[in-house]
């Protein structure tokens, strides 16, 4: 790259993960340029969310390289990666499920931003409890502020998934399958939601649903066993043949149809 | 609302009068084999509840963290002359010093237990603390010179003086000391810190990803319970005058997780209220022989029959059932669930916590909401 240009968000470069004798990632290679929207697609198992895992740093790669914002942060602990500015979401929630709406948000927020060892109570007028009530706001949950995480129906869970990462005021966001079990009103505020992001976020989201992939994304990557096949932008893609062959050909009437 | 309020207000303006009158209108027994035991007992079961109901470390150590503490004093505030095993170890400090020293010290080994567990989770955790509870309890029996072996140390006196010369005085010491550490754990449980701890029980995994050091968490967390489980261990040497390795070894380790577990392990008030039935159970068990059936005998088989069955009809121990018979009667729907382990969930091994039976609370304690 030559000098001066822009510091991509994310860089991978040459990044394989082992799980036994299974390469779940193989030889992953890819960039994501600072305020980009990246949709990953590919077929189950092919390695979309240990790529995640990969980046947010649950394990290290078996090989290769991980950079965030020009720094290398191949074996760097989960917690550090996310003070650089990396939230994200699960595939299978991530929850409280024994504090309230409120208290997740609040922990959210606060383990961006210091403090985290406050053995004192926030205020009611704490920025940090008013932030948490205008992030459930966004992702509709402001009317559930003190319902507990459990009680919460599964949609509303998957929304406060994706309110946490906002909490932690991402500079890199991703989402894997945001909008899988969400209902069709539910998937077009969460569709909403990403567009309006201000761009000084940069969004990688792995989604199955095409709608919400292609509304959002200005790149995508395909995968398939474990690498990166194909890269271009919505239209490409989407005309591509070995595209459909490989993945939506399997897609339809899939994990979700 | 405002009568419940008041209402609650009464109650608990009734248990305090009640508390303070009791010294002086009980005999001395009752005062401190009832009373004073319990309370010693109750904060070091305390210690457990806390860290196992808040953050889901169920630390088998806290016994042994009191009887270190207990130890420290006694080698702090013992004047070596005066040392019953006429060893010539003692610092001779004025009783309060020497207890707090002695309390930051097993606040320091807490915290120090916390690090070499803190990457332990579930029956490893478990195992791990139990080790080193047990390997801690040999270290004070075979090293005669420092501890005093099997005899430990006798002629410890707190700040009250002996115990048995003055129940009430001691009696108040007791209870001034249980509500602090009640009433700041509680305080503790809707702040930043303790809800670190809570998100750290129910996901720790998320808890890193959110910007948390996971592991310092779990350390801090130790220290509370070491600095808790110190006071106890203090106010025990204090009540009996003189300490031994019994105090530490495994059947007090075991107690103290019985009296958690009855009084439930997501109460803090539990704690106490699980203490002082033991202490009831088993100090009248001794003393009751019906047709030739010692209960003094049976006392372990009585209270571990109990405790299987508390175990099965009421896992969150008497203070659960109560909260739930109180729930049902006032038609209040608990807004508490208990937790799920998400990688069970992740793994498919327990089903997602959409849908789950409304009466099993993990959290007591306040309703101070974080909300606004
Ligand atoms: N922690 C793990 N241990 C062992 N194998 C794993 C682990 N995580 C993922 N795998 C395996 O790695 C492969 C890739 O899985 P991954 O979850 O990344 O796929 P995915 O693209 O996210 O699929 P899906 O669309 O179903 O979410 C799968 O074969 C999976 O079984
Ligand atoms: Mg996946």
């Amino acid at each position: 790259m030559a000098a001066g240009a822009p510091v991509p968000a994310l860089r991978l470069q040459g990044v394989g993960r082992r799980f036994g004798a299974l390469q779940a990632l193989h030889d992953v290679s890819m960039e994501v340029a600072a305020g980009e929207r990246r949709a990953i697609l590919g077929p189950n198992g092919a390695g979309k969310t240990t790529l995640f895992n990969v980046v947010a740093g649950d394990f290290p790669p078996t090989s290769g390289s991980v950079e965030l914002f020009g720094t290398d942060v191949t074996r760097l602990a989960p917690y550090a990666r996310t003070r650089l500015g990396v939230c994200r979401t699960y595939q299978t929630s991530q929850l409280f499920m024994g504090l309230t709406v409120a208290q997740s948000l609040f922990l959210a927020i606060r383990g961006a931003s210091g403090g985290r060892f406050s053995p004192l109570r926030p205020k009611p007028d704490d920025r940090s409890r008013v932030r948490a009530a205008e992030i459930a706001e966004a992702v509709g949950l402001a009317a559930d502020l003190q319902t507990a995480v459990g009680s919460l129906s599964h949609g509303q869970q998957r929304q406060l998934e994706v309110g946490m990462a906002l909490a932690g005021s991402p500079r890199l966001l991703m989402l894997d399958e945001p909008a899988a079990g969400l209902s069709r009103a539910e998937r077009i505020t969460l569709t909403d939601l990403i567009k309006r992001l201000p761009r000084d976020i940069t969004v990688v989201i792995v989604e199955h649903d095409m709608d919400v992939a292609l509304a959002v994304a200005d790149r995508v990557t395909v995968m398939a066993e474990g690498t990166p096949l194909v890269e271009g932008d919505p239209e490409e893609i989407q005309s591509n043949r070995t595209v459909q062959d490989i993945y939506l050909g399997h897609a339809v009437g899939g994990r979700h149809g | 609302m405002t009568w419940a309020r008041s209402q609650q207000g009464i109650t608990t303006l009734a248990i305090v009068a009640l508390l303070l009158l009791y010294p002086q209108v009980m005999p001395r027994f009752w005062v401190l084999s009832i009373a004073a035991n319990s309370m010693i007992l109750g904060i070091a079961a305390l210690s457990l509840v806390f860290m196992a109901g808040y953050g889901g470390m169920t630390s088998l150590a806290q016994a042994a963290l009191a009887g270190f503490a207990a130890y420290m004093l006694a080698l702090l505030s013992l004047v070596p002359s005066t040392n019953a095993t006429g060893s010539a170890l003692g610092a001779g400090l004025p009783s309060i010093p020497g207890a707090l020293i002695a309390i930051a010290l097993a606040t320091a080994l807490g915290a120090l237990f916390g690090a070499i567990s803190s990457r332990s989770y579930g029956i490893y955790f478990l195992m791990l603390t139990l080790a080193l509870a047990v390997g801690f309890y040999y270290i004070v029996l075979q090293n005669y010179d420092v501890f005093g072996g099997h005899i430990g140390f006798a002629g410890i006196e707190g700040p009250t003086g002996q115990p048995r010369e003055d129940p009430p005085t001691f009696y108040y010491l007791c209870l001034a000391v249980s509500a602090a550490i009640y009433l700041g754990l509680r305080y503790l449980v809707r702040s930043q810190l303790g809800l670190t701890f809570q998100g750290m029980r129910d996901n720790p995994r998320r808890m890193a990803a959110l910007g948390y050091r996971v592991g310092a968490h779990r350390v801090a967390l130790f220290g509370i319970g070491g600095f808790v489980a110190g006071i106890s261990g203090v106010l025990g040497a204090w009540y009996r005058g003189n300490i031994s390795p019994g105090i530490l070894d495994l059947n007090r380790t075991i107690e103290v997780l019985i009296v958690a577990v009855i009084g439930g392990l997501g109460y803090p008030i539990g704690a106490f209220v699980g203490a002082v039935l033991y202490t009831l159970i088993k100090v009248f068990a001794s003393s009751v022989t019906i047709a030739g059936f010692s209960f003094d005998e049976r006392f372990n088989t009585l209270v571990g029959l109990g405790f299987v069955v508390i175990v099965l009809v009421a896992p969150n121990g008497i203070v659960g059932l109560a909260d739930r018979a109180y729930r049902a009667v006032t038609h209040r729907s608990g807004a508490r669930r208990r937790a799920v382990d998400p990688l069970a969930v992740e793994a498919g091994l327990v089903p997602a916590p959409v849908a789950q039976p409304p009466d099993a609370p993990v959290i007591a304690g306040d309703d101070v909401p974080t909300g606004s």
